[in-house]
């Protein structure tokens, strides 16, 4: 156990370094732009002594190092800083967005992985059959399906030619029908396919038969012997994913003009406005080495195998 | 005598569908098992051995069927039950151990819990299960077994493994057990140690074996009466000491031979000229024809029947008594 | 002899061949695309727009009156080239890294691992879209964006594949002999992991293809007039109520190619490399 523990803290001390990293490069990225927020804030007819006032007034006229630490000892306070567009402070404008798409992101995830294991555990111990077929079908095909453009197809069916459901903005229940929609299948192919795999795989080994052989029921063998073995590598893929599944999330949002933190970050992008990109940046950067820690965890919790060659890697 | 039998197969036939035609693995056989008696069935990779015995407990899967036959056991046909009547049999009247004890256990359990799992579908409450599965441990003599049922099966020596899985075959009290390589992957002097074991539990238990193996040295250590197989059939069956005294079939002859331990004469080891009948293109003949010694024209045009020489020992072979021609 | 088993194995994979067919036509339309495209990409007809598919613009005409198909057609070249020239990027480097990662070991392997894993620290299209902003929006800077998130997966299973075959005894004996790193890193490690090298690359064909449609969705990608697929698909976004089938049959388009790459890159991993799953 004291052997996790240690590779987990070397793990979160190497992600800390790697989010610092992160950051400062893209704190460099952005003063690498031509030109910055005042500007584009400030209309040609201001004069240029009032602009480097109010660059003075925000900071931006220091070297970048130095705006770099002042940026970071507040993050790490938790002031996030104030937007130079909206004037308002970054932390509210993210938590004003988070909750939609988190809406979106978590339904969609719930949503693919309910429907996929189940089926990928039929279609894996009913191959070749009918199901089987038409399982493998959907996931080829969908797996293969931009989802920007699934999102414009979704919009043009429902939306345009059967009007049955709003396609841009929140407003109400079936308003998330389409952007879920969009967001959970691409997805749900993918998962499908690899639980799919992997219950077969699993189903040949000889362990299943043991349990058989054992007395055990049918369903029981299923269930404690091929899918524990089997979502192994699912459940890790989950973590991995999350990134995956965060950045489509960005993209979707902006489709379907849906009021989570993706049109925001793409706003704030083209307006160069500073520390609502990083702000933003600051935060997906922790999530996404959060989930790579975490589906390293899980694939040694999951199996022990595994958590011999940690061992071996701390040695 | 028939209230002796434990189990008895009548024209067991397993065909494998392959894609180029079916294929016959096991053809027609018919043997019986006494009780607390242990039979070895010996052959080549091939001979049908190992899928006459997943057979027996209906583990046979796709692309395999059982085409034809019946299997009586405690008054009923195995092969007719139901899936869920199947069920309580595995394990409970009927266990069965397979060859490589790594890839047999799930690597994510420890072994105490896997050994426990079978001990529960009794309605053994968890607490008492796992008492007894140290008890278990203990009788198939894994030194530590309190803390051994903690471990994984990676952590364990492939000696320790196929004691855990002869603990788990045997914790429901089975009346047959089926062993299938039991000792193919285990070092020589733990071998010796699993065959122990093993007769222990007939003497002690009463449990019947059926052992599969294709070393003669095995049969010879364990076996009370032993069959041989070639090509899905069974050509020869019959006590053990018999059969080692004086074996009718070819085939039998040439597996003994080329055994190191058996020959009493110094000398090279004999070799079995060509290879195993190919399934798929079998001879209209003897399916030994094309690699025995003693072949004779007839041997070529009709597939010998199993016929009884002497008391309980049977043999398929159209000669009538080898002697001791060409081999020396 | 091995080759000759490799191509027999190729022809008896049905996923392989329906993957080599669409890829082919694919790179048919591009190649011959002056041939085969009835209009140019860039013709502008305006008493012709918004028409819907009909015997004249099969695949109707845009806002400026320009042929879709035609587009489309024109498209296939951007596609195509953008896929392969970053695949070939992100392989170039991803593996090489990982050779050096998996031979040398030591701090040269922990900096390349931290330098892979920073490109790692981000959603892949946040990254890119990051790395496009600061660059400037145009296709050269997405190939260098989506091939800079993009190969770390490379790196990560050379380097594994290194470090397990550098123990092996031979390469001992090919140091004994007076090899050199250089030399056996390319003449000993490399041919053994070239098959799955080529599975891989070929695997992740489609997701280059996907990022980089979706830069260009985002308009980040080349500029108008040019007939990328993720760029029309954007300009008929306004146009969804009057010609839908502006932003339909570049998204066709874009199914059928990712189709043709994913099942080449299945069927080639059955042949080459089973053991590369997931």
């Amino acid at each position: 156990m004291n052997d996790i523990i240690e590779y987990i803290f070397k793990r979160l001390l190497a992600g800390i370094l790697v989010i610092f990293a992160v950051t400062a490069l893209l704190f460099a990225i952005m003063q690498l732009m031509p030109g910055d927020a005042i500007e584009l804030v400030s209309s040609p007819r201001v004069p240029a002594e009032k602009i480097e006032e109010l660059r003075a007034l925000w900071g931006l006229d220091k070297p970048v190092l130095v705006q770099y630490f002042y940026w970071l000892s507040r993050i790490i306070q938790g002031d996030f800083g104030t937007s130079i567009v909206s004037g308002q402070k970054v932390l509210l404008l993210i938590k004003e967005r988070l909750p939609y798409t988190l809406m979106l992101t978590g339904g969609a995830l719930i949503i693919q992985y309910i429907i996929a294991i189940p089926l990928g555990l039929i279609a894996a111990y009913k191959k070749d059959s009918v199901l089987d077929r038409s399982i493998v079908a959907f996931t080829i095909g969908f797996w293969s399906i931009p989802p920007f453009w699934l999102g414009i197809l979704l919009m043009i069916i429902f939306g345009v030619w059967l009007k049955v459901l709003p396609i841009s903005g929140f407003s109400g229940i079936k308003s998330i029908i389409l952007p879920l929609m969009t967001m959970a299948l691409p997805g749900l192919a993918g998962v499908l396919r690899l639980t799919r795999s992997e219950v077969l795989e699993v189903l040949r080994e000889r362990y299943v038969e043991t349990a058989y052989a054992k007395g055990m029921k049918r369903n029981s063998v299923l269930i404690k012997h091929v899918l524990r073995n089997a979502l192994i590598p699912v459940t890790v893929m989950f973590f991995l994913n999350l990134p995956w599944t965060i950045g489509g999330s960005v993209v979707i949002e902006t489709v379907f003009a849906w009021p989570g933190v993706g049109p925001l970050l793409w706003k704030s992008i083209s307006s160069q406005d500073f520390p609502v990109v990083q702000g933003i940046i600051f935060i997906i950067a922790i999530l996404t080495v959060i989930s790579n820690i975490l589906g390293d965890i899980f694939s040694s919790f999951l199996d022990p195998r595994v958590r011999q060659e940690l061992k071996g890697e701390i040695v | 005598m028939d209230n002796n039998r434990l189990i008895t197969v009548n024209n067991l036939s397993v065909v494998y569908e392959m894609q180029k035609g079916e294929i016959k693995a096991v053809d027609n056989i018919s043997f019986h098992i006494e009780k607390k008696e242990i039979l070895a069935l010996v052959g080549e990779s091939g001979s049908g051995k190992s899928t006459t015995a997943k057979a027996l407990m209906r583990l046979v899967n796709h692309p395999g069927r059982i085409s034809s036959g019946n299997v009586i056991f405690g008054g009923e046909d195995l092969l007719e039950l139901k899936e869920e009547d199947m069920v309580r049999i595995r394990g409970k009247e009927i266990g069965m151990i397979f060859q490589n004890p790594l890839d047999s256990l799930n690597p994510v359990y420890k072994v105490g819990n896997q050994v426990a799992e079978a001990i529960i579908l009794d309605n053994i409450p968890r607490q008492d299960a796992i008492k007894k599965v140290i008890d278990i441990f203990n009788d198939v003599k894994i030194t530590d077994a309190k803390e051994r049922i903690n471990s994984f099966p990676h952590e364990l020596s492939g000696g320790m493994r196929q004691r855990v899985m002869i603990g788990m075959m045997v914790s429901r009290n089975p009346k047959l057990i089926i062993a299938d390589e039991p000792t193919t992957a285990l070092d020589v002097t733990i071998q010796a140690q699993i065959l122990e074991l093993m007769k222990s539990f007939r003497d002690k238990y009463d449990t019947s074996i059926l052992i599969i193996t294709h070393d003669f040295g095995i049969v010879a250590e364990i076996a009370d009466r032993v069959g041989v197989m070639y090509a899905g059939e069974i050509v020869e069956i019959g006590d053990v000491f018999t059969i080692f005294e004086n074996p009718k079939h070819p085939y039998t002859r040439l597996l003994m031979r080329a055994l190191p331990r058996i020959t009493k004469n110094e000398g090279r080891l004999q070799v079995i000229e060509g290879s195993v009948a190919n399934l798929a293109n079998l001879p209209e003949g003897c399916r030994f024809s094309e690699r025995c010694p003693y072949v004779m024209d007839i041997c070529i045009k009709v597939n010998p029947m199993l016929t009884e020489r002497e008391s309980g020992h049977f043999c398929a072979c159209h000669k009538e008594d080898l002697n001791n021609e060409f081999l020396g | 002899m091995k080759y000759l088993s490799i191509l027999k194995d190729m022809i008896k994979n049905k996923t392989f061949m329906v993957g080599l067919f669409i890829f082919i036509s694919v790179l048919i339309l591009a190649v011959f695309a002056d041939k085969i495209a009835p209009y140019s990409y860039d013709l502008i007809n305006v008493q012709e727009k918004l028409l819907s598919p009909n015997e004249q613009y099969r695949f109707g005409t845009d806002q400026y009156g320009r042929d879709v198909m035609s587009r489309v057609i024109y498209g296939s070249r951007i596609t195509l080239k953008v896929g392969l020239i970053v695949v070939a990027i992100e392989t170039l480097i991803g593996v090489s890294l990982g050779l050096l990662a998996g031979y040398y070991g030591g701090y040269l392997e922990k900096f390349i691992l931290f330098v892979t894993d920073l490109t790692w620290s981000l959603p892949p299209i946040i990254m890119a879209l990051a790395i496009v902003t600061m660059l400037g929006p145009s296709l050269n800077n997405v190939i260098i964006a989506i091939a800079v998130v993009s190969w770390a997966q490379f790196t990560r299973i050379v380097r594994v594949k290194t470090q397990s075959i550098k123990s092996l005894s031979y390469i001992e004996a090919a140091r004994a002999f007076g090899e050199n790193d250089v030399g056996i890193m390319t003449r000993y490690i490399l041919p053994n992991i070239l098959s799955s090298i080529i599975v891989l690359s070929t695997l992740a064909l489609p997701t280059a293809i996907l990022s980089t449609t979706s830069l260009g969705f985002l308009g980040l990608g080349s500029q108008p007039p040019d007939p990328d697929w993720g760029l029309i698909l954007k300009e008929g976004i306004a146009y969804m109520n009057q010609a839908p089938w502006i932003s339909i049959f570049p998204g066709l388009a874009i199914v059928y190619t990712v189709l043709g790459f994913n099942l080449l890159g299945e069927g080639l991993r059955d042949i080459m490399d089973p053991r590369l799953k997931a």
